[in-house]
């Protein structure tokens, strides 16, 4: 038999207690009349300017939005700059120009190859928004630093390019059933070529898993007449920072569908009652919800996260811009 | 004076609790314990991040690219600020005040651009070379290339009304009928002018089409449609610069064919073309009762709901009275009957009449038509849709 220690003393941890894992929380510290000041003075400035600032008013204006944003007590960084964002356009009005510019002159003098010429800029589009998306993508996390080390997004395009035309097809072919499928594995090929530092992320949801979320949202908000789309929105939201790991750390939303549902009726009518004056109040509602609602829980060990070359150019950013495709906070 | 940050050397993302220190013009950076130092910067050089809301701010010099310290001192902060550093931050209560001010600003710049910009496009218009505006006509008649009524016989009433309000051609344009429903005509870029169906069937007399005729030749005489052209293309491009789609700029936008048939003239563009167009009549000879008379069945048209386009302008009765004002010696008549019955039957063997909207094909909803095509000597057909008239405001 053996013999028994000392009473533990209340208070004291006990051997079977197991310590909760460290977690790391995003918020969001920026304010309304603060988003207000950075959008009105972009404003004037881009007018009197006759546009000549745009590329410096959007720096300030996702500076704003990025640098207010918190992780674990410490605030990301922006490091882009207006003049990469300028050359950025010119590269893109450029090649605007080769695509729809040349075939346009073309087409004064010679109707039919003017006509060929359009029809292959039109085409071009389609493999320019995969590329778009990944260079946008890269620009911002290479510009974007915590303690001290720069994001990354490493590999080249044309991964990416490949594949989400194979989604595409696959999609087409199957009347829209392979979307959500696909998607789950665009987002997986991204996020797992997102690093912080010399520390890459990884991305483990299930496609079909991701499928049946999707499929589901698409019934219900049809059924719904759109309601459920907040819903589906919080749960393809919360499975995706579920299955994204960074060492040893777990990404978790907290967000529900009803919290989202109120996040796009605060949006929809502080919009319309303001008559979109309100945009700054209304962003910065919905950041400070939403942020505050995601953390990563485990261990993270900053002293092994070197710094790492900084790659990646404001012209996919740009392109990303023209084409509309909405990569913004 | 001493405060307390933290140091990121930029090489890991460890963080390392420091201590900054205002000394002399540098500032010094030492870990907490103030046994090694970190960095020593000029304080002239040195970039304090001010975008952030909440007291910390990260200061950073271009002599240590990489390296940044951080800190919540305000006071260091302050003093690092008056001793010459970078990038001040504007307190609250001040952000607001110059927030309203920019708005206002901004209210006011566009708001004078706003008024200003009729006469702009204006002076900015009569200046442009008419063979440059010219060279927008075959785009423009190439979209009604397939509606054109073609009869030789109309054409030759067209150009008697023509050669009798402008005889020496000294208006650049060019006058065809379109197989269009509605009554109505357009002055178009490039001094393209078109008559409809509907507006050649129903005329009762040549002084009927002659009074059009005029109003739409002073329109181009005057170079509204380029003006307004100008001015729409101006005001799209302030927007589009302003809020970053500057896409369209470049890229070619398909209700652009849209605005050029369909532009909506102001009512100081419509009285000046109305005064200008009583002028030809009146040098011409040609009676405005006829337009007088025009637009008195056009109105009633539009009381009865057949022609919602004239309805909404309330002003047409007081044209109806300027025009009535207005006495003309009469010469003789425009159009004898055989030519107006030429007039009449213009498009006889055209397929039957479209609306504007589905010539142009955008936006790309259908409108019923009427299904057949009415006699010379029948009442207007109901127009398919209430396209705005060059003429009608």
């Amino acid at each position: 038999m053996q013999a028994m220690g000392p009473f533990p003393q209340p208070g004291a941890p006990q051997p079977w207690q197991i310590a909760p894992p460290p977690r790391l929380d995003l918020l969001y510290a920026g304010t309304g009349s603060g988003l207000f000041f950075v959008v009105a003075k972009n404003l004037l400035l881009t007018l009197v300017t006759l546009g000549i600032y745009l590329p410096w008013a959007r720096t300030e204006r996702r500076k704003y939005l990025c640098q207010n944003i918190e992780v674990g007590g410490q605030r990301l960084r922006y490091h882009g700059t207006g003049r990469e964002v300028l050359l950025g356009y010119l590269k893109v009005a450029a090649l605007y120009l080769l695509l729809f510019g040349v075939p346009m002159g073309v087409s004064a003098v010679y109707p039919t190859v003017g006509l060929v010429l359009r029809v292959v800029g039109v085409f071009a589009i389609i493999p320019l928004i995969p590329i778009a998306i990944f260079g946008s993508v890269r620009y911002r996390l290479s510009r974007t630093s915590l303690r001290g080390v720069r994001f990354g997004l490493d590999g080249g395009a044309k991964g990416y390019l490949l594949l989400y035309l194979k989604v595409m097809l696959f999609t087409v072919l199957t009347l829209g059933l392979y979307g959500p499928y696909g998607s789950n594995q665009l987002h997986r090929y991204l996020i797992a070529r997102h690093r912080y530092g010399s520390e890459a992320f990884a991305y483990d949801g299930p496609d079909i898993e991701a499928w049946k979320i999707s499929i589901r949202g698409f019934f219900l908000t049809i059924f719904t007449f759109g309601f459920y789309y907040s819903w589906y929105i919080a749960n393809i939201s919360r499975f995706r920072l579920a299955h994204t790991t960074f060492q040893g750390a777990r990404g978790r939303l907290d967000l529900r569908g009803g919290e989202m549902f109120q996040i796009v009726m605060v949006s929809y009518f502080g919009m319309l009652l303001t008559l979109g004056i309100g945009l700054p109040w209304v962003t910065t509602y919905a950041l400070q919800v939403i942020l505050s609602k995601i953390s990563f829980e485990g261990p993270i060990d900053f002293g092994r996260i070197e710094q790492r070359a900084v790659t990646g150019s404001a012209a996919a950013d740009d392109l990303a811009s023209a084409l509309d495709i909405g990569l913004e906070v | 004076m001493k405060a307390p940050g933290e140091w990121s050397g930029g090489d890991v993302a460890t963080l390392v609790p420091a201590e900054l220190e205002l000394d002399g013009d540098h500032l010094a950076v030492r870990t907490a314990d103030g046994a090694t130092v970190l960095a020593r910067w000029p304080v002239a050089t040195l970039r304090i991040d001010a975008m952030l809301e909440g007291p910390m701010a990260y200061i950073e010099s271009p002599e240590d690219p990489g390296r940044t310290v951080n800190t919540e001192d305000a006071a260091l902060l302050g003093a690092l600020r008056t001793a010459g550093a970078q990038g001040a931050a504007l307190p609250g209560g001040k952000r607001v005040r110059f927030a309203l001010l920019f708005a206002a600003s901004i209210a006011a710049i566009f708001g004078g651009l706003y008024a200003a910009m009729p006469a702009i496009a204006h002076a900015i218009a009569v200046r442009v070379p008419f063979d440059v505006e010219r060279r927008l006509e075959p785009q423009v008649q190439a979209i009604f290339a397939s509606d054109m009524c073609r009869s030789p016989e109309a054409a030759a009433a067209v150009e008697a009304i023509r050669a009798r309000v402008d005889p020496s051609r000294s208006i650049p344009a060019d006058v065809s009928i379109v197989n269009i429903a509605q009554p109505n005509a357009f002055a178009l870029p490039g001094g393209a002018v078109l008559l409809t169906r509907g507006l050649v069937e129903e005329a009762q007399s040549g002084e009927e089409v002659a009074g059009v005729l005029a109003h739409e030749l002073a329109h181009v005489k005057h170079r509204h449609v380029l003006a307004e052209l100008i001015q729409d293309t101006f005001m799209s491009g302030v927007w589009a610069v302003t809020f970053g789609d500057y896409t369209g700029l470049v890229a070619v936008d398909p209700r652009t064919v849209e605005r050029l048939v369909q532009l909506r003239h102001s009512r100081g563009v419509e009285a000046e073309a109305d005064r200008t167009g009583l002028d030809i009549l009146a040098t011409a000879r040609v009676s405005p009762a006829g337009l007088a008379e025009f637009l008195e069945r056009n109105q009633e048209g539009a009381a009865a709901g057949a022609l919602t386009f004239l309805s909404n302008h309330p002003a047409t009765a007081d044209r109806i009275t300027m025009i009535r004002s207005v006495h003309v010696e009469s010469g003789p008549p425009v159009l004898d009957d055989h030519q107006l019955d030429d007039l009449h039957a213009a498009c006889d063997g055209s397929p039957r009449p479209r609306s504007l909207r589905e010539i142009v094909g955008w936006p790309r909803r259908s409108q019923p038509v009427p299904s057949s095509s009415p006699g010379p000597s029948s009442s207007p057909p109901t127009a398919p849709s209430p396209a705005p008239s060059v003429l009608a405001k």
